[in-house]
């Protein structure tokens, strides 16, 4: 049946009713390009969340009484290195800093720039930094949207810091990191960990939390109940836990969304199954016109069928080429906000491509199938009625 | 005609060009700066009604002064 002849009169079908077709495709692919490009952009921050995640410590522990969290003495990483199975113990320095006028959170990360580790990841990440150089008066590195706020609000160079002890601790701004890093970065200060400590208010001898790791991970429980039972007042938190707060906070956005796209696709949908219900004479005509040569039911059926299933698919694939574009080239203007948030620093993401092809395949059955379904019903309950019946 | 057919084309082939553009490469930017920082730090939790760390509530700025932009009127009140 379907020959050369027969694709040449399904185009010529298309051809004849192009502004029918023309405004189902047009709302059709906005549709499944808003619907693509919310999977894009939660698949392509899940994947740097996890990337981030992995580079996480097994366990952070924070001290706190009364239900606020204090700062973690220093004395606490040794006591924590006599447990057996556990490595690497490190004790953090960070914090936010409020910029009240502007009601903004920066991010502080203070650094032990004398590690051989942290030195060499930070050559890796900006180019040409001269550690000596770094350390030889208080400098900073700051995250590209800090800059461009620092920029705005005229911070030329440096920036003055008001510790907790009412004084003035003026750091210059060394370099920015880079825009890939955006995501992390984005409200970042990496400054050297003295500095950090003076600047946050954290007295000597003390951190902000300590992390540390268990590389065997049938040790990690015990590992737990030791530390549970080494300080009554420390908060113990498993990496794990932090992946399932992330999980639980995408599941809950996408699925709000979906939500709402699912309400937005049934409305459609039920448009499009009343205006194929109300099938102008033209189109009975030309079902009966068929039914009398000689078409049989099924091949009526397969007819309309196949003329919406070109609409349909052209759709879906402007629908996803264009969120393509949209998310990966544009940066996804205003739906980003969605999951990133947009109460603090501006965003200035750029998202790394993570196309799920199973997302893809799940998009096109849910909208093709229920599509082809609003149109197949009455395209058959025309079929069946006599021709002459119609014609007459 | 024809012009339907090239559309359904060109869009038929920019589509598998989507497919098949390798994605699996991760951000070594963000792999690098989670070493350096150990934290989950997202900028996705900056939102103060986000926490980008689990548990992890933010008191600094009611234990500490609010850092304030100085100006003028500090410096009267210092003296």
């Amino acid at each position: 049946m379907l020959n050369k002849k027969y694709i040449k009169f399904l185009f010529l079908l298309l051809l004849t009713y192009k502004k029918k077709h023309l405004s189902v495709f047009v709302i059709s692919t906005v549709i499944v390009a808003v619907l693509t490009s919310t999977l894009f952009i939660s698949s392509a921050i899940q994947k740097d969340i996890y990337i981030t995640l992995d580079g996480q410590a097994d366990f952070t522990i924070q001290r706190y009484k009364a239900g606020k969290v204090l700062n973690t003495p220093e004395s606490w990483i040794d006591e924590f290195l006599d447990i057996d199975g556990v490595s690497q113990v490190q004790g953090r320095i960070y914090g936010m800093h409020f910029y009240e006028p502007a009601e903004t959170y920066f991010m502080i990360v203070g650094v032990d720039l004398f590690d051989q580790e942290v030195s060499a990841n930070l050559k890796k990440l900006i180019n040409g930094i001269d550690i000596d150089k770094f350390l030889a008066r208080d400098n900073m590195i700051i995250g590209s949207d800090v800059k461009k706020f620092f920029d705005e609000y005229q911070y030329k160079g440096s920036y003055s810091f008001r510790p907790p002890d009412r004084s003035i601790k003026k750091v210059y701004i060394y370099d920015t990191f880079p825009k890939d890093s955006n995501i992390v970065s984005s409200d970042m200060i990496i400054m050297d960990k003295d500095l950090a400590r003076k600047i946050l208010g954290v007295e000597d001898g003390y951190v902000t939390d300590i992390v540390l790791e268990v590389p065997n991970p049938k040790e990690r429980e015990m590992v737990r109940q030791k530390l549970i039972i080494s300080h009554f007042n420390a908060r113990i938190i498993q990496k794990k836990d932090i992946k399932r707060y992330y999980k639980n906070l995408f599941n809950y956005k996408g699925g709000v969304f979906l939500t709402l796209y699912i309400i937005v696709l049934i409305t459609f949908l039920l448009i499009l199954y009343q205006r194929y219900s109300l099938i102008s004479q033209n189109d009975s005509k030309e079902i009966a016109l068929l039914r009398s040569m000689g078409w049989r039911i099924d091949s009526v059926i397969y007819l309309k069928v196949a003329e919406n299933f070109f609409v349909a698919f052209g759709a879906y694939l402007s629908g996803v080429i264009i969120a393509y574009i949209y998310v990966f080239f544009l940066d996804a203007p205003l739906l980003k906000n969605i999951f990133l948030g947009y109460t603090n620093l501006a965003h200035d993401v750029s998202f790394t491509p993570n196309i799920n092809n199973t997302d893809l395949g799940i998009i096109f059955l849910v909208f093709i199938i229920p599509f082809l379904v609003a149109i197949i019903i009455p395209a058959w309950q025309k079929a069946t009625i006599e021709p002459t019946e119609i014609m007459r | 005609m024809r012009f339907s057919f090239v559309f359904l084309t060109i869009l038929m082939g920019l589509f598998v060009l989507i497919l098949l553009t390798p994605h699996a490469q991760d951000n070594q930017d963000i792999k690098t700066l989670t070493k350096l920082t150990r934290l989950p730090g997202l900028a996705i939790s900056t939102s103060y009604l986000e926490k980008r760390v689990l548990y992890y509530d933010d008191y600094s700025n009611k234990l500490y002064p609010s850092m304030k932009n100085y100006s003028q009127m500090d410096f009267v009140y210092v003296k």
